[in-house]
């Protein structure tokens, strides 16, 4: 996560304030107390996993190996269907979220009652996990590629708008209060202000979320919105292993290798 | 040109013209990388969006299916509260769980990865490589293995919550402890200090409060997982959800939904008024 | 109203929701061409007094009148329009940093452009040759087509005042523009603030920590202390005694520069 990297809140350190070591002491006894709960209601143990991994191994060497690489041919095509749907998305919700962001940020909005509703919704948008999103939207709608389009649309979108709004509050406050000071109307600051100074932190955003959606797009496939998401979810449900560990290792390399593209890009971007 | 136009040519060299005579505003090449980058990545994405074949009239058709949906959802039935409860403290517990084993393992497997506690290019390369690639598989899949191998219940989702955010923690934690002034590590090596002192002492305090926020982010995120964990079979509010939709009973779905945003959003909530209050 | 009173505070307040008064009753007249310095302690209110005047922040109560007319009620388009005559320039020089300097310096003919011509960039030649002369005025010409985030920071406080000239302003406003500058760029903005202002005939405020700056260039001092005017006279006239009725300390307890400039 490199954007959130850089933001300010992990960069700089807590400066040593006199509550400063009491703060990590509560907040370990808080962890330990929901830690000592949520054991007791689940009734985890780790070690019957850690002690008895015969299952586990089993699994691997029976099971899992041999990795069947051809299914991963014969699913090319889905896998691509899985990369375009990442992009598509990423790429309408970031058209989206700019022009709501725009109307959300409290430097640029024309009306500031709207920064509330344009953050609310967006805040409604983005805790209802993409999953839940995509579930409402195949029970209402029906299950297919369009469908998990709209989904995965959703969630960026919603997690856009944040991070817009974000960028444009940390980068063009400065100089859109010089453009009013000038005379300048909504749109002129927009093009003149906003664009110019955040073009590079959108950008960064965009090829994250893009990273973000592939992963997102293989699990809104598993629940029905096609693409190579569907095919793993077959044949694991399907005791057909040989197949899924190809797929599952196709999965990764693909994650893998939009991880190190978008990594790259964004440094073009940022030095740019 | 016109005669101003020469005349200011003249008395400044500076000046460039347009194709049409008009003064420049700016370089040519200038912002050609992000314009170009702009065209780019605008014409794979329509591309990509082309070439999915998507019905769009019939899905837009469909919309008012959605409103309908959601008028169903909001007609909230609380006579399963017991059970959506029970489900919800499920999903919290596993985030729970999921966060802290992974953030205990991540301080660990972080100082592996991390290339100022450990010299030896090989072992931070070879972990941060097995990490990356633990990290490529999403959780649900994890979570489906988990299913296979260890059987039903909440702890092939803690556990294959877990893996994933290991993982994620390694990277960040790895990250946390680079960032750590070398100074200060080189301060307390001149003090004949070894290794695994040097990295209590100095690097594990500086990166701490790294680490909590990183913490505190992943906890959103382990939720959301958790939250849809349950809708590929591993329990939970998500099962819930998925259940009770299934079932037609949408009030009770509704019910489990807002439950879920109402969680999400006071975390979100109370995260960000903690980073307020004490990062300045 | 005499002809040339440009801008006129009539009893102005500023009231926040949080109890705090940045400004009480405050009366003040300013005539074109003059150069007054507005010095007090931090939280007085002086960014709030400048930013009243292009209606940045609203007043509370009172009337504020820009070249006779009453700005405090108006709305939209109006704002506009008084903002344009009143140009402004920050401690934090607020440029957009990956435009040309060129472009910023135009960004003050904003506010009477339309929206259209202004998305494309498409100023009037005879804006951009006014740019280029303003640039030459203040001896920047040469970087006329560099990002202005290349340049020092003396450099781009000029570049505001550039784009603030363009505006053709009847008031120029400069909230602590020397603030985050070494000595050295300080003068040099200090001066081009003051020879384009007197050139032009315009009338000018600039928000000073520094007093010896203040003296230096202003004729007229007025001295804010928790939201009033403590003092608002000539600059000979500001005595030992009332900058420490403006500070609310001793003298001891203040940098001002050069000490036996003031007189008791």
């Amino acid at each position: 996560m490199v954007h959130k990297e850089t933001t300010d809140t992990q960069k700089k350190k807590t400066k040593r304030n006199p509550r400063g070591s009491h703060a990590y002491e509560v907040l370990l006894i808080i962890a330990a107390v929901l830690f000592i709960l949520a054991t007791a209601y689940t009734q985890y143990n780790p070690m019957d996993i850690i002690l008895q991994p015969q299952n586990f191994i089993s699994f691997i060497t029976n099971d899992f190996f041999p990795v069947d690489f051809s299914k991963v041919f014969n699913n090319l095509d889905t896998i691509f269907m899985t990369i375009q749907m990442a992009i598509g998305a990423a790429f309408i919700s970031a058209i989206l979220a700019f022009i709501t962001a725009v109307f959300g940020s409290r430097y640029t909005a024309p009306f500031q009652p709207l920064t509330k509703i344009i953050r609310g919704f967006a805040s409604f948008l983005r805790n209802i996990p993409s999953l839940v999103w995509a579930f409402i939207l195949f029970m209402s709608l029906g299950v297919g590629t369009g469908v998990g389009f709209v989904a995965l649309s959703i969630s960026t979108y919603s997690f856009l708008v944040r991070s817009f709004i974000e960028t444009i509050d940390e980068v063009s406050t400065d100089s859109i209060e010089a453009l009013t000071s000038c005379g300048a109307s909504f749109w002129q600051k927009i093009f003149q202000g906003v664009i110019p100074s955040c073009i590079q932190g959108f950008l960064s955003w965009f090829l994250y979320c893009i990273e973000v959606n592939i992963r997102d797009s293989t699990i809104i496939g598993m629940v029905g919105g096609g693409g190579i998401g569907m095919v793993l979810f077959t044949y694991i449900k399907s005791f057909k292993y040989h197949s899924a560990s190809g797929i599952i290792l196709a999965v990764a390399l693909m994650v893998i290798i939009v991880d190190v593209l978008t990594n790259y890009l964004r440094k073009v971007v940022e030095t740019s | 040109m016109s005669e101003v136009a020469l005349e200011l040519q003249r008395q400044y060299s500076q000046i460039t013209f347009s194709a049409n005579g008009k003064i420049r505003v700016s370089k040519p090449r200038q912002n050609l990388q992000i314009k170009l980058f702009l065209i780019f990545i605008a014409f794979i994405s329509i591309v990509s969006i082309y070439f999915l074949d998507i019905d769009w009239a019939k899905l837009f058709s469909r919309v008012p299916d959605l409103g309908i949906m959601f008028v169903k959802l909001a007609n909230f039935n609380f006579k399963l509260i017991g059970q959506i409860l029970s489900d919800f403290a499920l999903s919290v517990s596993v985030t729970i769980l999921a966060t802290v084993y992974s953030a205990v393992l991540g301080i660990l497997f972080g100082a592996f990865a991390a290339r100022n506690v450990i010299k030896s290019r090989v072992i931070t390369t070879f972990t941060r490589s097995f990490f990356t690639f633990i990290r490529a598989v999403p959780t649900p899949v994890w979570v489906l293995l988990m299913l296979v191998c260890v059987g039903l219940g909440p702890a092939p989702a803690i556990a294959g919550l877990s893996v994933h955010a290991t993982a994620f923690f390694t990277r960040a934690f790895a990250q946390s402890y680079e960032e750590v002034d070398a100074d200060v590590i080189e301060a307390l090596a001149s003090t004949g200090a070894n290794k695994v002192q040097i990295f209590f002492s100095a690097i594990l305090p500086a990166a701490m409060s790294s680490i909590v926020a990183w913490c505190g982010l992943r906890f959103e995120i382990n939720f959301s997982e958790s939250a849809i964990l349950g809708m590929v079979g591993a329990g939970g509010i998500g099962y819930s959800i998925m259940n009770n939709m299934q079932g037609y009973d949408y009030g009770s779905a509704g019910v489990a939904i807002v439950l879920v945003y109402l969680f999400a959003f006071s975390v979100e909530l109370l995260f960000t008024k903690i980073k307020l209050k004490y990062v300045k | 109203m005499e002809q040339n009173v440009l801008l006129k505070f009539e009893n102005v307040s500023k009231n926040y929701a949080n109890g705090v008064q940045a400004l009480k009753n405050v009366t003040l007249e300013i005539e074109s061409g003059e150069f007054v310095a507005i010095i007090g302690p931090s939280g007085a209110g002086k960014s709030t007094v400048l930013r009243c005047i292009n209606k940045m922040i609203d007043a509370s109560e009172g009337k504020i009148f820009v070249e006779g007319q009453e700005i405090t009620r108006l709305h939209g388009k109006s704002i506009r329009e008084v903002r344009r005559k009143v140009g402004m320039i920050f401690q934090n020089y607020n440029l957009v940093y990956r435009l040309s300097v060129m472009q910023n310096v135009l960004h003050g003919r904003l506010g009477y452009m339309s929206d259209f011509d202004s998305i494309f960039g498409h100023y009037k030649e005879e804006d951009k040759i006014r740019a280029v002369e303003l640039l030459s005025e203040i001896g920047l010409h040469e970087f006329m087509y560099n990002r202005a985030g290349e340049l020092s920071g003396g450099q781009k406080q000029r570049v505001g005042i550039a784009r603030a000239f363009m505006q053709n302003p009847k008031i120029l406003l400069c909230d602590e523009p020397i603030s985050s500058l070494d000595p050295s760029s300080s003068k040099i903005v200090m001066d081009n603030i003051y020879d384009l202002s007197q050139k032009h005939h315009i009338a000018c405020i600039v928000n000073l920590h520094q007093i010896d700056v203040a003296l230096n260039y202003a004729t007229r001092i007025i001295g804010l202390c928790d939201g009033q005017v403590v003092y608002d006279g000539s600059a000979e006239g500001l005595s030992r005694k009332m900058i420490e009725e403006i500070y609310h300390t001793s003298f001891d307890n203040l940098i001002v520069g050069n000490g036996e400039k003031y007189g008791t």
